[in-house]
């Protein structure tokens, strides 16, 4: 039995099998990316934030773009090659193609990683912190940091000593920004929600054992470990089961004596009548033991580290998601961050909804006012904005919210400098990776944990727009991906459909291609709605 | 696939388990769905007890999924159903009943099976793709059950509703410190695997139908049940990718902390002021949501209609009455289902300019229904009827789904979805079409094509006694339905009303006394669920006995039909056709002699075929 | 396509080699457009204009792509509908978004202004 018009095409359609396939497959991923694209306007249109418009450097999407077309090209050579019957030729445009998928691949992988490590904060006034963290040292609980090298104004000194400014100093590390540090000497663990609580008491476990303190133990004395956690959590679910299946039981000889006594009225009056309160006294129930309480041995308090989102309350009590709580102290959990981006458009946005003025609000903002540098930073910038105001009149225009409120690292390094951002030269490897933090210096500020509104990485965390690119491209990706796979597969493990069956091979081709240039087709469309819009 | 021109013997995994025959395939889907529905039967009985009895502990009978007692006490207090627990049980309830039972049984089970043989094709277009299609499907239901198994899940199933709003599907077991087994991730996960399912095999049945047809099979000469096959794959090829980015960016959002589905400035009860950018919206959800949700209701009623249009001509003996206009009003009415998709959506908010819009489509849509349901009603007119079971399941089809239909128009106007929108009124409405309805037809179907797949009858005896109690308990079921829901009871109520009856028997509180009216319903509704039930248990001993018991059929033509999956041996081999099938007349002719009507078979010419194939 | 001569595809293969070199071209315009500020009409930054002129550019590459490297343009009638008809209901798809302003509590005014 065979499935006809698999190789030759069928005489009214015209078509064979997997063309009209693929050509469905298309249309789908049509309404796909579609659908992605449509959500992107909406969640653009409905940000109530300021969009990061131009946030992506331009060079590695546009080096891809190439790539990719270029990969168009070449892979209808070897359909065209296949065609011709010139197998070694074919297989030399197909392997062409895969590199360009793996070159592609490797670029995007590289503006991931850049963007993975790039730190953002927001201060509770709403100044958005943009850059990378810088090394401190934690040490008895007091946060310690390394000797400040004071960037010079003007001159070129200032290059030469700025040089190991991101290079880390011994017994230094960068602390994470999204850790705190919590002293506490005594914690309850609720049994309830112990399974969700398993890693975190995990945690718990090895930070103890890096402080090098002594175990905490129970206030009967047994250690705390997972092992009478586990038994403990075991005991309690078994009383706990046993106690419920005690109350449905009386619950339910409840209903039938009700019932026997009251057959006319409906169930819901019988409700309200029936009132089954068990004894906690009663022999046949147990004791349930819900939470367990754990104290240091020698009363000192032991430092433990834990990420801001899995925590409901501080600073004088810390509950972790999952139940377990700790009583104590919020400890020095400083945000400390070089700072390669500064954006005031949400401040301005907030003073202009309470009728202040813009300028005069960032001028009294927490940043401005704690730090010199970065002031210096913006009256320079504002003279620079004076100068373009003046330019684009020319031109019918006005500056918008990204000239006034945004600076970007050439105007921060330029600024702190007393030069013009146009003289800052990019390194060609600048253009993908953003600055390099051994060349440039950038201005260091430390936030408080309480200062902090919101910070994240540039991840999906950050906001909608890094989440709605990481899904596009990423799913884009995807897809290069598995085409690249699909394509090599036909290249490289086809002598022998070859040698049998040519045109079903080329057809099969010619259909991966088909994919291959849609996927093509998406990237001309996410290049510039999101690197350039 | 020329590696298949010399029959080899398969070993017994590669012929029942990973086979690539979609006869076996579409065996395979209808027992899986039917398992589903069965498990999807029994969450909501155990519903009904909650909403009948909410202050009783549940009997231990039902209690047996939830194994030992020690699992068996988080989900239930002292015996009682939670309110979380039902949300579960809900939320499964309906993602089991739409993606795992009706829609693998409507298209997976008999677009795989039937549509083939009506083409006159040896199989798929694809047949690796669809087993593929089948195995995904499998995977992807299990995933979303797997939280019902304490090995599984630390949070339980999914319990947002089988919608799935954010934000309570956003931050619901969220608290679960390994995502991958909160309830709620998984639900998405088996989603996404669902979908791809789905758009495979549309795929193929697509292909399969436009490339696969057998000689002079025109597209006016297939029968009916191979345009609403077609249909229903397009359908599912066109509208669930907007879900699968749904799904996706709500996968982001619970595992990467991005707030896609979040607004600022949001705040929950167990987190307080919730630790995300902002910036996002809930109103996206819906829309991808529903935009998928809408043509899903018509892919699961397209394969349902499509069999009854197979059985009424057969159990007529005469043609379809309007079969242009059917096919006509099958592709208008897919095309219509992606432009009234936010009639579901008339409450978030929307102003008049935009709901008139979708009013205006909507009320558009029940035209090519009323005229599919017309044409199936007036072919019975005239007809010599005889009421083989599948006839039975298909003439109940049409009264139920007509009064499922037709409480939906209240729904379509905006104004009267102000009242109606979230009560029972909606459940009533759209279980009356699904379940008295679609698989009333499903059922007919299955009894149709039995005797094809065995080579046996189904038992009659046992068919009366699955087909009368479901008839009645059915309707006592879901009737009661709409009035409450007219009166304001609202949707998901765990407790059946029971938390807005009045304190005091001179209470002035309207509302509450409107409960304290119809809540005594719940008890007769759960009752006829409870029986309806124990109705199926006939037609599941039906099912298999049948096998070994049923009566032999005469001939590879039992029913007199006319269309071509009737011209294989019984059941079908590999490859299916035994002779090269040539078309020579349109679908469901039927020649009036002194001995009854004959059936003119599509596949054989006779003399007067020179005028008939140009009909 | 099936079945061309050697000299008919080598003919096919120059003119890809062209449209290629077109794509790069409008590549290069994209960018040159968002970037050099020569270009930039109307408002300053990103306004309809740039997002008009950017889209326009884009479907302009992409019906190059479509219709000679996936060669639409002698493609059999059946494939146009599979495809158009898929753009067709993208296009329906965007109203999604276009129904985020129709929405009061976000964009209160909207609708009545």
């Amino acid at each position: 039995m065979e499935i006809p018009y698999l190789v030759e095409a069928r005489k009214d359609t015209g078509l064979f099998n997997s063309k009209i396939a693929i050509w469905l497959f298309l249309a789908s991923e049509v309404m796909l990316f579609g659908g992605l694209f449509s959500s992107y306007i909406f969640l653009r249109i409905y940000a109530d934030y300021p969009w990061p418009e131009r946030a992506l450097p331009i060079l590695p999407g546009y080096l891809n773009t190439f790539i990719l077309i270029g990969s168009s090209i070449t892979v209808v050579f070897a359909w065209a090659a296949l065609k011709l019957r010139k197998y070694g030729w074919f297989q030399l445009w197909i392997g062409i193609t895969i590199v360009c998928a793996a070159i592609f691949m490797v670029l995007k992988g590289i503006e991931y990683n850049v963007k993975f490590q790039h730190q953002g904060v927001q201060h509770l006034d709403g100044t958005i912190i943009e850059g990378h963290l810088s090394y401190a040292k934690l040490k008895d609980g007091i946060v310690k940091y390394p000797e400040q090298k004071k960037a010079k104004a003007g001159h070129g000194d200032s290059h030469d000593k700025a040089k190991d400014s991101h290079a880390a100093p011994s017994g230094y590390e960068k602390i994470p920004a999204n850790v705190i540090n919590f002293s506490t000497n005594e914690l309850s663990i609720n049994l309830k929600t112990y399974v969700e609580n398993k890693k975190r008491i995990k945690f718990l476990n090895d930070q103890a054992a890096e402080q090098k303190q002594e175990l905490v133990s129970v206030e009967t004395g047994e250690p705390l470990t997972l092992e009478l956690l586990d038994a403990a959590r075991k005991d309690y679910r078994a009383n706990f089961a046993h106690n419920e299946d005690l109350q449905a039981k009386w619950l339910r000889e409840a209903w039938d004596k009700a019932r026997e006594q009251d057959s006319e009225s409906p169930n819901w009056k019988l409700a309200r009548t029936l009132k089954v309160e068990p004894n906690p006294a009663d022999p046949e129930l147990k004791t349930v033991v819900n939470t367990l309480k754990f104290k240091t041995k020698s009363g000192d308090p032991v430092i433990f580290r834990f990420k801001p989102t899995e925590v409901r309350e501080y600073p004088e009590s810390a509950i972790l998601k999952g139940g377990v709580a700790l009583s104590g102290q919020l400890f020095k959990s400083p945000l400390i961050i070089q700072i390669d981006g500064l954006d005031f458009r949400a401040l301005a946005t907030a003073a202009e909804a309470l009728g202040k003025e813009p300028m005069e609000e960032i001028e009294k903002s927490w940043l401005i006012t704690t730090y010199p540098e970065v002031a210096k930073i913006w009256h320079a910038h504002l003279k620079h904005v004076e100068k373009l105001t003046k330019h684009l009149e020319e031109r019918g225009q006005e500056p918008n919210e990204v000239d006034l409120y945004r600076l970007n690292w050439k105007e921060i390094v330029a600024y702190s400098q007393g030069i013009s951002p146009n003289e800052i030269k990019e390194t060609f490897k600048e253009k993908f990776k953003g600055p390099d933090y051994y060349k440039r210096h950038f201005p260091e500020v430390t936030l408080k944990r309480d200062q902090i509104h919101f910070e994240s990485k540039f991840t999906p965390r950050w906001n909608n727009f890094y989440a709605i690119y990481f899904i596009i491209t990423g799913l884009h990706g995807l897809h290069v991906i598995g085409g690249a796979i699909v394509l090599f597969y036909f290249g490289f493990r086809s002598r022998k459909m070859y040698e049998s069956n040519p045109t079903w091979l080329t057809n099969r081709v010619e259909v991966a291609g088909l994919f291959w240039h849609f996927v093509d087709l998406v990237w001309i469309f996410l290049f510039p709605v999101l690197y350039l819009m | 696939m020329s590696d298949h021109s010399e029959h080899h013997e398969e070993s017994f995994i590669r012929k029942y388990l990973f086979s690539v025959d979609h006869k076996t395939i579409g065996i395979q889907y209808a027992l899986g769905a039917m398992l589903f529905l069965l498990f999807g039967f029994y969450l909501m009985m155990v519903m009904r007890w909650s909403i009948a009895y909410p202050q009783e502990p549940l009997p231990e009978w039902m209690t047996w999924i939830f194994g030992g007692s020690d699992w068996r006490a988080s989900w239930l207090q002292a015996g009682k159903l939670t309110g979380e627990t039902y949300n579960m049980f809900g939320a499964m309830h309906g993602t089991i009943m739409v993606f795992l039972g009706v829609v693998p049984l409507g298209f997976g089970a008999f677009g795989n099976y039937v549509t083939p043989l009506q083409i006159g094709a040896p199989d798929m277009a694809f047949p690796r793709l669809n087993m593929a299609s089948f195995w995904l499907y499998l995977a992807g239901g299990l995933i979303m059950c797997l939280g019902f198994f304490e090995w599984f899940s630390d949070t339980g199933v999914a319990k947002s509703g089988w919608t799935n709003y954010p934000p309570l599907a956003n931050f619901a077991d969220l608290e679960a410190a390994n995502q991958w087994r909160s309830g709620q991730t998984q639900w998405l996960l088996g989603l996404v695997l669902l979908i791809t399912s789905s758009l495979l095999g549309s795929v193929n049945v697509i292909t399969t139908v436009v490339n696969l047809r057998a000689k002079g099979l025109t597209w006016m000469r297939l029968p009916f049940l191979v345009w609403a096959m077609l249909v229903t794959a397009f359908l599912l090829l066109l509208a669930f990718p907007p879900l699968e980015v749904a799904g996706i960016m709500q996968l982001v959002d619970r595992t990467t902390g991005s707030s896609l589905f979040s607004p600022s400035g949001l705040y929950t009860k167990t987190v307080g002021l919730v630790d995300v950018a902002g910036g996002g919206s809930p109103l996206l959800f819906q829309h991808l949501f529903w935009f998928l949700g809408h043509p899903e209701v018509y892919v699961l009623l397209l394969p349902a209609i499509a069999c009854v249009a197979e059985i009424i001509p057969a159990n007529t003996q005469k043609p379809l009455w309007g079969y242009r206009s059917m096919v006509g009003a099958v592709i208008v009415l897919g095309f219509l289902s992606f432009i009234v998709w936010a009639h579901h959506m008339y409450l978030t908010g929307m102003g008049p300019a935009v709901s008139a819009f979708f009013q205006t489509t909507t009320v558009l849509i029940s035209i090519p229904s009323v005229i599919l349901i017309s044409a199936l009603l007036i072919s019975l007119w005239g007809g010599s009827i005889r009421f083989t079971p599948p006839m039975m399941w298909a003439t109940a089809f049409l009264p139920m789904f007509g009064i499922g239909g037709l409480t939906g128009l209240p729904l379509a106007f905006n104004f009267a979805d102000l009242q109606l929108h979230d009560t029972y009124y909606v459940i009533g409405h759209f279980h009356y079409v699904v379940a008295p309805g679609i698989l009333f037809g499903l059922f007919g179907g299955i009894h149709h094509w039995y005797p094809k797949i065995t080579g046996r009858y189904m038992s009659k005896f046992l068919n009366h006694l699955h087909f009368w109690p479901s008839l009645i308990f059915i309707n006592c079921l879901f009737f009661p339905m709409l009035i409450q829901g007219l009166a304001g009871f609202h949707r998901r109520w765990y407790n059946g009303g029971e938390a807005y009856l009045p304190t005091s028997d001179d209470s002035e509180n309207v509302f509450a006394n409107l409960v304290a009216n119809f809540i005594e319903l719940n008890e007769f509704m759960s009752i006829s669920a409870w029986l309806l039930g124990i109705a199926q248990i006939p037609f599941i001993i039906n099912v298999f006995l049948s096998i070994w018991k049923g009566k032999k059929v005469e001939n590879d033509n039992p029913w007199d039909c006319t269309t071509l999956e009737w011209a294989t041996p019984t059941p079908p081999g590999h490859g299916n056709f035994t002779f090269e099938p040539t078309i020579y007349r349109d679908p469901y002719q039927y020649e009036p002699t002194d001995e009854g009507n004959i059936a003119l078979v599509q596949w054989e010419k006779d003399e007067e075929t020179s005028e008939d194939s140009k009909a | 396509m099936a079945g061309d001569s050697p000299q008919e595809i080598m003919k096919a293969v120059k003119f890809y080699c062209i449209i290629g070199l077109c794509l790069f071209g409008c590549t290069v315009l994209t960018v040159s457009v968002a970037t050099v500020e020569f270009f930039d009409r109307g408002a300053r930054g990103f306004d309809t204009f740039d997002m008009v002129l950017g889209l326009l550019i884009a479907t302009f590459k992409a019906t190059l792509v479509a219709a000679i490297f996936m060669h639409l343009n002698h493609e059999k009638k059946m494939i146009h509908w599979i495809f158009f008809g898929s753009l067709v209901m993208a296009l329906i798809g965007f109203l999604i978004f276009y129904l985020a302003f129709w929405d009061p509590i976000s964009f209160p005014g909207f609708y009545l202004g």
